[in-house]
């Protein structure tokens, strides 16, 4: 996998102190990867939303699905979930996960018809993917994935 | 869909996951037999949440000894099977490809060379270099040349073993955690109020008010599973309201019946106009009042905190004064004459009619509020007279201390109440709100670690800003830094930390998990277990202590912070490191290590090695236990429970080790086994005494303070050079600086880079554009970050908002180092900036 921040010229900065100049070796790096950490920050752009190309697999079951496309033009408010539009446990939208059983059940155990307000609002678990590259790669292995 | 074998092995092991804690299953159970052998193969235990001060329980789930996967714990009374995206998350933090896996030294042919390049080394040549800096620092300059910079996210053993290390062994008080950077101010308005550290109220405050107010704290973002309770309380209780006051506009906004964005500072105008107005309508209850209140004043004009030649605190008549003096009502009464509804809204730029509502809800005696706050309060130049404020309009209507009346201070991370606050971590404390400064409380802490008086120095130690400044200027010279990344973290990195980390003159240790940014400035980096790679326990913002147990190995050689805390401690001997008049006094402990002092003292090895398990007998690994021979966690947290069961500070009774072994955690002080869900308020608390009703027992004649403070401006304030105010803070997907959450791919691709949120039209005054890189210039340092207009916070003009977590552009090269004076917490919340086309 490339990792973002080998991609990105190499900062030299000199650094002086009252003893000269110190090394930030090249065997460990932090996520600033080879920018020296008095230098500039690295330039990036704007990532852009993964929209609409299916789902996002899930790594176990617990796992609250990811939110496969843009919600810049979704609000969640005291007027109204729009979220629910596509996803109530009724919708007729094809493709569109409905929410799970779990959120009609409030606090207190009792089930609900509508969705329990206590998981009203939706991007506190459920989130967007950027296109962006993983800065490090991460070593979890899934059950069955080996 | 068709079901692929990989896909559905996948399938009927999340079901078995799924029903090994009764929850109902998914209609993928086919395969019997898989279900079976998987349902045998996963190790379900709980832990509570590595993150923020909720404390959450999950539940983790660990097959070959790694964790597969990890979920909401149903049991939990703090968050009833949800967790916000970190939390399930959890299961990836540990996996990052780039954890540390064995010590790291800067050398240079062969030897430690400060100018050196890391080089991994084995952990007996780590702690050999180490001590011989240590011991250097000891011999040429004494106790005060060595610090140590901890965490509210160290275990309660590692934080309490850290502090009898400094404290008793190395008789050095330079011991501050990272909470001074978040829970200091109310840390030091609790004591003022009430005597006692920590809330009166508890979570089930959230489902019993009528009203909540948010005081500078983004709860949707940083506190979501108490967030989830708030939404659950609006949207079914009838007639509840949310107000949300903020210096800009957030997602707590969407819930809000009354938002309010103020300019920064004046909250303290918006606090006494509403106690003004409480007074001057007579809607206060005089018979609480009578009963249960003293009215002080504070000095004022106390400066910022900064170093004592700069500008401002040479200016300041009453720098760092905090002793309060008596004042009548009238008296107290008259101080807030001036903060009228006009004055209040002209200061804070609120509408007169929204303040007017806000005030009106205080002032109805049939609503039940909760207050509550976070680092908008505490990250505060004014922090503790802030958070006091707000314990003055509670106390004038009584609303306290009692089902849904609650003024709540919110905790950032997972122990900074277990640990920071309750062990006692600072500069100035020693467990259970005992102080250095206190004969009474430095023999009592001796008595209980078996150590001759005058061990423990009576002078208070330096505090976290000062360690910065000292190592600088060279007065601290060997430093170990644990559980934190304070070179992201601590204000004015270019004018102080990063200097004083590369002083030649130091010798910087920085034990962690993974390269940080403070690893990178540190000369010897120690590698780091984490979260269930050890036991551990935390205690959460409702006093909540939750115990876990060691899940996995750690990787290669990472160790335990308590590991190596306990493992460092064998290399000095007591003679190289007391005075002769001390060993004097007990002769036979000159020849001892300060392992065999501190943690073989009869209390800490009082329990033999044993085997952990769980109700289902399950068997758990203990890698503390067996290295050093004994159960060293319960030892030492039965040793550190005798301070609040036998020391002189009433109620702070945490439960026993056996006990939350077996709990969901319980809120202290537990008597006879029972926990405290509203603190000082008799039928709730036992230590209340009989037909008191209300006894704030903190203090001796079981009274509070109420505390005249008046408005005064903020340390740098935006001008025609720097014309912008700059606030910072975090985001909901990554935790404080990134470290771990960074490492997850789908937190990371949700939120990869930091942005300087901001109003469009001052984008457009800027002359930047919404996606491109903007510079943001402080008087210290500068960083620069893509622009955004139309983000989840929505700034005034005026203001702009960066989050912290991005170590590719560190934003405390910005911030400014002024800190509260009284609780010495910074103020990362409000400095000048000025805006440039990077």
């Amino acid at each position: 996998m490339k990792n973002l921040y080998l991609a990105i010229p190499v900062l030299v900065v000199s650094m002086i102190f009252s003893g000269g100049a110190w090394s930030e070796n090249v065997t460990v790096k932090s996520l600033r990867g080879d920018h020296v950490l008095s230098g500039a920050s690295l330039s990036t752009t704007p990532k852009t939303t993964i929209d609409g190309d299916g789902k996002v697999n899930r790594q176990y079951a617990q796992q609250p699905p990811l939110i496969p496309h843009a919600i810049d033009d979704y609000t969640i408010d005291m007027d109204g979930n729009s979220c629910l539009g596509c996803h109530d446990w009724n919708s007729e939208v094809p493709g569109a996960t409905k929410v799970g059983i779990s959120h009609f059940i409030n606090r207190q155990g009792k089930a609900l018809t509508t969705i329990s307000p206590n998981r009203y609002f939706c991007n506190q678990c459920h989130v967007p993917q950027t296109n962006a590259t993983a800065l490090i790669p991460n070593t979890f292995k899934a059950i069955g994935q080996e | 869909m068709a079901i692929t074998r990989r896909a559905f092995v996948k399938a009927s092991a999340a079901t078995a996951a799924a029903a090994s804690i009764n929850m109902s299953l998914p209609s993928m159970a086919q395969d019997v037999e898989e279900f079976a052998s998987f349902n045998n193969s996963i190790r379900w235990d709980k832990a509570p949440c590595r993150f923020c001060g909720v404390g959450c329980s999950v539940m983790v789930g660990t097959k070959d000894n790694r964790i597969v996967a990890t979920q909401a714990d149903p049991k939990s009374e703090v968050n009833k099977g949800i967790n916000c995206i970190k939390g399930y998350f959890l299961s990836k933090i540990m996996y990052g490809q780039d954890r540390l896996q064995t010590p790291l030294l800067r050398m240079k042919n062969g030897a430690f060379d400060k100018e050196g390049d890391f080089t991994p080394v084995s952990w007996d040549a780590a702690f050999d270099i180490m001590a011989k800096k240590w011991k250097q620092a000891l011999k040429k300059k004494g106790p005060t040349s060595v610090g140590m910079f901890g965490s509210g996210q160290w275990t309660i053993f590692e934080g309490y073993a850290a502090s009898k290390l400094m404290k008793a062994g190395f008789r050095s008080n330079n011991i501050d955690p990272n909470a001074r950077h978040c829970m200091a101010s109310a840390v030091g308005a609790f004591m003022r109020a009430f005597g006692s550290d920590e809330p009166m109220g508890c979570y089930d405050d959230l489902e019993h008010a009528d009203a909540f107010v948010l005081w500078g704290s983004n709860m949707a973002e940083m506190h979501p599973i108490l967030w989830t309770r708030i939404t659950d309380t609006r949207l079914s209780k009838p007639d509840s309201e949310v107000h949300v006051l903020s210096t800009y506009q957030h997602r707590c906004f969407d819930l809000a019946d009354n938002g309010m964005v103020f300019t920064p500072q004046t909250d303290m105008v918006i606090l006494n106009y509403i106690a003004n107005y409480i007074i001057q309508n007579k809607a206060y209850d005089q018979t609480f009042i009578d009963k249960h209140v003293h009215f002080k004043k504070t000095p004022t004009d106390i400066g910022y905190g900064l170093r004592p030649e700069h500008p401002l605190e040479v200016k300041a008549k009453n720098s760092g004064k905090g002793k309060l003096s008596g004042i009548t009502f009238e008296e107290y009464a008259k101080g807030l004459e001036s903060y009228t509804l006009e004055y209040a809204s002209k200061m804070s730029t609120v509408p007169k009619d929204q303040l007017l509502r806000l005030a009106k809800l205080y002032a109805d005696p049939k609503k039940k509020i909760t207050s509550l706050w976070t680092m908008g309060f505490n990250q505060h130049t004014r922090g503790v007279w802030t958070n006091g404020l707000l314990y003055n309009i509670h106390l004038l209507m009584g609303k306290i201390s009692e089902p849904g009346n609650s003024p709540f201070s919110l905790t950032g991370q997972p122990s900074a109440c277990g640990t920071a606050r309750e062990v006692g971590t600072f500069s100035h404390r020693l467990p259970a709100d005992l102080v250095v400064k206190k004969k009474e409380h430095r023999d009592f802490a001796e008595k209980v670690w078996k150590l001759p008086t005058g061990t423990i120095p009576a002078k208070p130690g330096y505090h976290a800003v000062q360690h910065n400044r000292k190592l600088k200027d060279g007065v601290i010279n060997a430093y170990w830094s644990m559980c934190n990344n304070n070179v992201q973290a601590a204000a004015n990195m270019n004018e102080e930390t990063l200097p004083g980390y590369r002083n030649p003159e130091n010798f910087i240790v920085v034990s962690d998990p993974y390269p940080t940014v403070s690893a990178m400035a540190a000369d010897l980096i120690l590698p780091t277990a984490m979260w269930t790679e050890k036991e551990g326990a935390y205690g959460n913002a409702e006093r909540r202590t939750q115990i876990w147990r060691q899940q996995v190995t750690a990787p290669g050689e990472a160790k335990s912070d308590l590991w190596q805390l306990m493992e460092f401690s064998k290399r000095f001997k007591v003679s190289e490191v007391w005075p002769d008049e001390l060993i004097n006094q007990d002769p036979k402990l000159k020849n001892k290590t300060l392992y065999e002092v501190l943690f073989r003292n009869g209390h800490v090895d009082k329990y033999p090695a044993q085997k952990v398990t769980d109700d289902d007998n399950n068997v758990y690994d203990n890698v503390e236990m067996d290295h050093f021979g004994f159960y060293a966690q319960k030892g030492l947290f039965e040793e550190y429970r005798l301070f609040g069961t036998t020391g002189p500070k009433k109620g702070h009774n945490l439960a026993s080790f056996d006990q939350l072994h077996k709990k969901r955690g319980m809120r202290w002080p537990v008597i006879n086994g029972k926990e405290t869900k509203w603190r000082y308020r008799e039928g709730h608390d036992p230590l209340v005494p009989v037909g008191k009703d209300l006894f704030f027992y903190g203090h001796a004649d079981g009274k509070a303070n109420i505390i005249f403070a008046p408005y005064e401006p903020a340390a740098e304030m935006p001008d025609q050079e720097f014309d912008t105010w700059l606030c910072t803070g975090r985001v909901l997907e990554h935790w404080h600086s990134g470290t771990m959450t960074q490492r997850v791919p789908e937190l990371y691709k949700a939120m990869p880079d930091a942005q300087v949120f901001m109003h469009p039209k001052d984008a457009e005054k800027h002359g930047v554009k919404r996606g491109e890189m903007a510079k943001i210039i402080s008087r210290r340092g500068e960083i620069s970050a893509l622009v955004e207009t139309r983000g989840r916070n929505k700034p005034p003009q005026g203001l702009v908002f960066v989050p912290w977590f991005d170590a590719r552009r560190l934003i405390n090269k910005v911030t400014l180092d002024a800190t509260d004076p009284l609780s010495k917490q910074t103020d990362y919340k409000k400095c000048a900036v000025r805006i440039e086309k990077a």
